[in-house]
């Protein structure tokens, strides 16, 4: 059986850890929580889905907090890092 | 159509004790998230809420194990529970509120409660309501994880029931159900109805026979009392018309008679003259064909031999002639030789003379000078002139014989050359006489060869002749058998035709008798009256009588066969008989009294029959007349006169006209009919036979014929032969006598030479004694003084000897040629010419021959066409007399037969005539007695009277036999059955009105069925049709299909579905990769989807195994599909996501789950709005 393995496969654990990197950067620099808008940097819906989804990979991994107040309300980004310097 | 606007949860596997709402809006809505976040469990949690049953399809063990079981920092739930808030606005479920509200609660005991908006309810009631807004738990709509190729893998007729369901046709099947149920009320209707049809049937067959038979006795009777008139006028009639008839004929016949008997009269006339011819024809080709043909064949094998032995003396005599002219040559030849030696030496002889002629001139001057010198010496000495004087007497005489030796020496070359000459002769005989004795020997071979075939064709001859007079007295023979035989058959045909008269006169035999013959039952012998015969005619009257009613007395092998027959008469009401059974019957005493024959031995029969016949007639004894019986005494035996009285031993006596039945046989008719057949059998046989013999008698004398002109031509061959031989013998003879005698010429010439040979010795012996005696005289002459003198006398002489000898030699050549001359060739000339002259005269004599036999060769010719063309003319006559025997013997056969047929015929119309006259008779008393019997009937009824009497007499006989079969009869049924038949026809009735009731339901349901099956044909048709395309859509330059199982019955089958992905063969479904099967399996749902909507489509992880190709494909698929219907796709793949209206993300913090929700359509306006303020910012 043959696979089509895209590059999104490949180098997602880099892509996820990249965002990661992004989202300490914008941590430092605000210190505050992160919208997610801030991090979706092509407005394609293919890369806003691929953002949302390492966002997921991130939560799931214990790096990140996804807060979000009401369904389909503002989305906002906290690394656990920072909560737990806090 | 309704829509799910949002899940809760709570205590619902991975997502905590915290009640968490998920979302939902029309429209396309993705689940995203890392694996084991949680995603799958929104989908089982909306299996659960539906009611789904099946842990195992929630991914769970046992239901309660969907209970959230707690973490490290949290407590596990004391139940799970789950609500999906539909939005109802439509009323697509049949609820009058905007909202329906499920929640379902499981409790660790595995309990489950249901609530719809809030109130309490049963789990089927839910189940109701959510199928009439197409949902189900087990609804091809949800497509959980990894079980996208369940259509690929489920049965085809699980995939038809899925068809069935959505085309709705269920409510057929419900209305079947009902219109069966009133089938099966129909159908026992019926049957009840049956029942009675039946019984009433029964009753009613019964009653329909008995009227029948009613009616048929009335009809019978009448019928018959009508046949029987009929009959009896039928038989009068025809008695009438039978009798005219047979007076006519009598008298035909008689005209008939007269005229055979004179065209016998004429044929027999015929047959002389034809005799005659015949005879007169033969003779003349016996004469013709015998002897004069052999005369003239002889004849012409003479000429023949003359002509061949002309020949033949022409080819001797042409052989002669060459001979003779090579011989004549060679004379010539020889004869010109010895001419020229002749001549030569003639010449020669000239010559020799004139060297004598010298020579005696030269010695005469020599002796001269010699005999001065003698003189001068014989003055010396006187002894010397004597001694001189002997001296030369001894010269001389020493000359002489030397001389005389000479001539010796010349004969014996002589001879040798003569021998030489007849051994090469003798030679050349020799050979001739080999090649002679090799031809003798093949001319006697030829001889003898000639010799046995001579005596072979003898041989045959003799054989030939011994064996046709053999021939010709068999022929005589089988004539003389054949007359016999022909006589024997003429006396059996008169028998066999009176017999057959007789037997026809006889009339009908004994029906039950003739019938048991023909039934087939073996062991049947037949009526004792025709075994049995008698043996002179003047009793046949007695035998008759003696026999009485015993004639019809039936002979069996043995009891059994009785039996049997009784059996059949009775079954076929064919009377009564007696049986004789070999086995049982026992023979009656014969009569112990004087006088009288005893009945049984004036008859004859098979011996096998001795008891039945001595059971009839043993008893009894046949009598001249009353006087006989009276004297014997009447009572004492049973007794018969020759007129046919009866005298009972009781005494009765019965008497009267008695009119014999002639039914006894004095000749068994078939033995007779046998033996005519027989006979004639014999006569073809004999006639083929003799016909042989003739044809091979011709052959014979054919052969003979033949035989006998090969035998003059071999003994032509062989007088041919043995004259060659004779010539042959001839010249051998001739030759031998030449050879002899040329040898004993050899001999004679052989001594000659011996004796010559001796007398030279004698003359050598001479001559040495006269050498020697010259020699002393010569030493005796020797004086000195005369020395001298004898010195030149002795060299004179030496000349004088010298010459004389010369001269001696030259004379005793002269001899020598004279004798030849005139003693060898002149003699041989005077032959030659002689045999020239011979030869010529030969040569003449041979050539007059052959012109002679030439001429007669002609004369011969002439002589033997002569006789060819006789021959052949006397050959043609003979085959013209052949030709003419040939057609009077047939005309005579042919004759013969005409005659004997006529004859024949003669006799057979004889014998009619008889038969004739007594049956008008017989005629006669029979309408007597009918015209008696016709009187008391009434003659009215008769009116019309058929042609086939007998028919109509069977007609009674069978409607007699069937009135008795008839009885007794039952007049009543005429009216009892017209009663029952009436009740039988109402329920005939009844039951068709049921019958048609049935049908018409029957008929209800193949309506259904039919439609039933267009509906499910057209939603068929749409789905395969959709599927078609989107599998085309989805696997661009792929085929695919839907195809029933069974195309006339599509409820019997399944539905099966066949798919080529692009670029491969076609491929059995199983035999497809994972992302084929999905493209494939979504190609069906999308299929029903587009055809018939379902409200929502839940689909886990369905994208798995595509590439980013096709899960492109199959997202805008679902986007276009997410118009009609809600789609809820769980994935992981970004180009699905990006598809999708909005996204509910999962993720997993310290084992539990939550939910963050994002509008992808929101963030597309937000990020557009963003850049707008970013670029109005720049």
């Amino acid at each position: 059986e043959i696979f089509v393995v895209d590059d999104f496969r490949v180098d997602i654990e880099k892509h996820v850890n990249r965002l990661y990197e992004i989202v300490k950067e914008a941590y430092e620099e605000t210190k505050d929580k992160i919208s997610f808008w801030d991090l979706v940097f092509d407005p394609r819906p293919k890369i806003v889905a691929r953002t949302f989804l390492y966002i997921l990979f991130l939560a799931n991994m214990g790096k990140v907090e996804i807060i979000q107040e009401e369904p389909f309300g503002e989305i906002y980004i906290l690394p656990i890092e920072a909560l737990k310097g806090n | 159509m309704p829509y799910i606007e949002k899940l809760e949860m709570k205590g619902f596997k991975s997502y905590g004790n915290r009640k968490v709402v998920i979302p939902f809006s029309k429209g396309f809505t993705a689940i995203v998230g890392a694996n084991g976040s949680g995603k799958s469990n929104v989908g089982d949690a909306m299996l659960f809420v539906l009611g789904g049953l099946s842990a195992k399809a929630m991914r769970a063990t046992r239901i309660s194990d969907l209970i959230f079981a707690g973490t490290k920092k949290e407590p596990p739930a004391k139940y799970a529970e789950v609500t999906l808030y539909f939005n109802n606005e439509d009323r697509g479920f049949p609820i009058d509120e905007d909202e329906v509200v499920i929640t379902r609660r499981v409790y660790l005991d595995g309990r489950s409660i249901y609530k719809l908006n809030g109130k309490r309810t049963s789990r089927s009631d839910i189940l109701d309501l959510l199928s009439a807004a197409m949902i189900s738990p087990e609804g091809y709509n949800l497509v959980l994880q990894g079980d996208i190729t369940k259509f690929i893998k489920m049965s085809p007729t699980e995939r038809r029931l899925i068809i069935d369901e959505i085309s709705g046709i269920a409510e057929y099947d419900e209305k079947k159900k009902r219109a069966m149920e009133e089938l099966k009320q129909a159908e026992e209707n019926l049957a009840r109805v049956d029942l009675l049809i039946s019984e009433v049937k029964k009753q009613l067959d019964k009653l329909e026979k008995e009227r029948n038979d009613a009616l048929r006795y009335l009809d019978l009777k009448e019928r018959l009392e009508k046949a029987k008139v009929t009959l009896l006028v039928g038989e009068i009639k025809k008695l009438e018309r039978l009798i005219n008839e047979s007076e006519k004929k009598e008298a035909e016949l008689q005209s008939k008679e007269s005229e055979i008997e004179k065209r016998l009269s004429g044929i027999a006339k015929e047959i002389v003259e034809t005799e005659k011819e015949l005879q007169r024809v033969e003779a003349t080709l016996e004469s013709e064909s015998g002897e004069e043909l052999l005369e003239l064949t002889r004849k012409m094998s003479e000429v023949q031999s003359k002509i061949e032995v002309a020949k033949r003396n022409i080819e001797l005599a042409k052989k002669e002639i060459e001979d003779s002219r090579f011989r004549m040559a060679k004379a010539k030849d020889e004869l010109k030789k010895v001419s020229e030696e002749i001549e030569r030496s003639k010449g020669a002889i000239e010559r020799w003379k004139k060297r004598r002629e010298k020579l005696i001139a030269q010695i005469q001057e020599k002796e001269k000078e010699r005999n001065e010198l003698v003189v001068k010496l014989g003055e010396i000495d006187k002894n010397f002139t004597i001694a001189k004087q002997e001296f030369d007497k001894t010269t001389d005489e020493l000359e002489n014989l030397k001389r005389q030796y000479y001539q010796k020496e010349n004969d014996i070359t002589k001879f040798n050359e003569n021998i030489e000459r007849l051994q090469v002769r003798i030679s050349q005989l020799k050979a001739k006489k080999l090649s002679l004795k090799n031809k003798i020997q093949e001319l006697k071979v030829k001889i003898e060869e000639k010799k046995e075939e001579q005596s072979k064709i003898e041989n045959s001859m003799q054989r030939g002749e011994s064996k046709l007079r053999k021939l010709e007295k068999e022929i005589e023979e089988k004539q003389r058998e054949l007359q016999k035989i022909t006589a024997e058959l003429e006396s059996a045909k008169k028998e066999l035709i009176k017999l057959e008269a007789r037997q026809e006169a006889q009339g009908s035999k004994n029906r039950a008798i003739e019938a048991l013959k023909r039934s087939g039952i073996r062991g049947i012998h037949g009526a004792l009256g025709e075994l049995i015969k008698v043996v002179d005619e003047k009793y046949l009257t007695a035998v008759d009588v003696a026999l009485g009613s015993h004639f019809d007395n039936l002979v069996v092998e043995d009891d059994k066969v009785a039996e049997e027959a009784i059996k059949f008469l009775k079954r076929n009401k064919l009377g009564r008989l007696t049986f004789l059974p070999l086995n049982k019957i026992k023979p009656r005493k014969a009569p112990s009294v004087g006088g009288g024959i005893p009945a049984i031995e004036l008859v004859e029969y098979n011996p096998r029959y001795e008891n039945a016949v001595s059971f009839a007639l043993g008893d009894t004894l046949v009598v001249e007349d009353m006087n006989e019986a009276r004297r014997i005494g009447i009572g004492k035996a049973r007794m018969v006169t020759l007129g046919g009285e009866l005298l009972e031993r009781s005494g009765a006596i019965v008497g009267g006209h008695y009119r014999p039945r002639q039914r006894i046989s004095i000749g068994n008719i078939e033995e007779v009919r046998a033996k005519v057949q027989a006979l004639e059998t014999q006569k073809e046989s004999m006639e083929s036979i003799l016909n042989a013999l003739k044809v091979e008698h011709r052959g014979l004398e054919r052969e003979l014929f033949e035989l006998r002109v090969k035998k003059s031509d071999v003994s032509k061959d062989l007088e041919v032969l043995q004259k060659d031989m004779m010539r042959l013998l001839g010249e051998d003879k001739l030759a031998s006598e030449e050879i002899e005698e040329s040898e004993k010429l050899i001999e004679e010439l052989k001594k000659r030479i011996k004796d010559t040979k001796g007398e030279m010795a004698k003359l050598e012996g001479r001559i040495e004694r006269l050498e020697k005696k010259k020699e002393k005289l010569r030493k005796a002459l020797d004086n000195p003084e005369a020395r001298e003198l004898n010195q030149k006398i002795r060299e004179v002489e030496h000349e004088l000897t010298k010459l004389k000898e010369e001269l001696s030699k030259v004379e005793s050549k002269l001899e020598s040629l004279d004798i030849r001359i005139n003693e060898e060739l002149i003699p041989r000339r005077a032959d030659l010419e002689e045999e020239i002259e011979g030869l010529a005269n030969k040569i003449n004599a041979f050539k007059q021959s052959i012109t002679k036999n030439e001429e007669d060769i002609e004369v011969l010719g002439k002589e033997l066409q002569k006789l060819q063309e006789e021959e052949s003319k006397l050959k043609e006559d003979v085959k013209g007399l052949r030709d003419k025997r040939e057609k009077l013997k047939t005309k005579l056969i042919s004759l013969r037969e005409e005659k004997d047929k006529l004859r024949e015929e003669l006799q057979k119309l004889g014998i009619e005539a008889n038969t004739l006259k007594i049956q008008v008779a017989q005629y006669n008393a029979k309408l007597q007695e009918l015209n008696r019997e016709l009187k008391h009937h009434d003659v009215k009824l008769v009116k019309e009277i058929p042609l086939d009497l007998e028919k109509l007499r069977d007609e009674i006989d069978e409607m007699e036999e069937e009135i008795k079969r008839l009885e007794p009869v039952n007049m009543k049924a005429i009216e009892d059955y017209e009663v029952v038949e009436t009740r039988y026809l109402e329920l005939k009735s009844k039951r068709e009105k049921l019958e048609a009731e049935k049908d018409s339901i029957v008929e209800f349901i193949d309506e259904i069925e039919s439609q039933k099956k267009s509906v499910f044909m057209a939603t068929l048709n749409a789905i395969a049709e959709n599927f078609s395309k989107l599998f085309a859509k989805l696997s661009p330059g792929g085929e695919a299909k839907l195809k029933l199982e069974n195309e006339e019955d599509p409820f019997s089958g399944g539905l099966e579905i066949e798919a080529k992905p692009a670029g491969k063969e076609v491929k059995r479904i199983e035999a497809m990769s994972g992302g084929e099967k999905a493209l494939t399996a979504l190609a069906f749902v999308f299929a029903i989807q587009h055809y018939k909507p379902a409200p929502f489509y839940l689909f886990d992880e369905i994208d798995a195994h595509l590439d980013d190709a096709n899960v492109k494909r199959v997202a805008d698929l679902i986007k276009e599909g997410s118009q009609t219907s809600q789609f809820i796709v769980i994935t992981l793949r970004d180009v699905m996501m990006a598809n999708a209206d909005k996204i509910i993300g999962v993720s997993m913090r310290e084992g539990i789950s939550r939910v963050v929700s994002l509008s992808l359509e929101k963030a597309m306006e937000y990020i557009e709005k963003a850049r707008q303020k970013n670029a109005l910012g720049l």
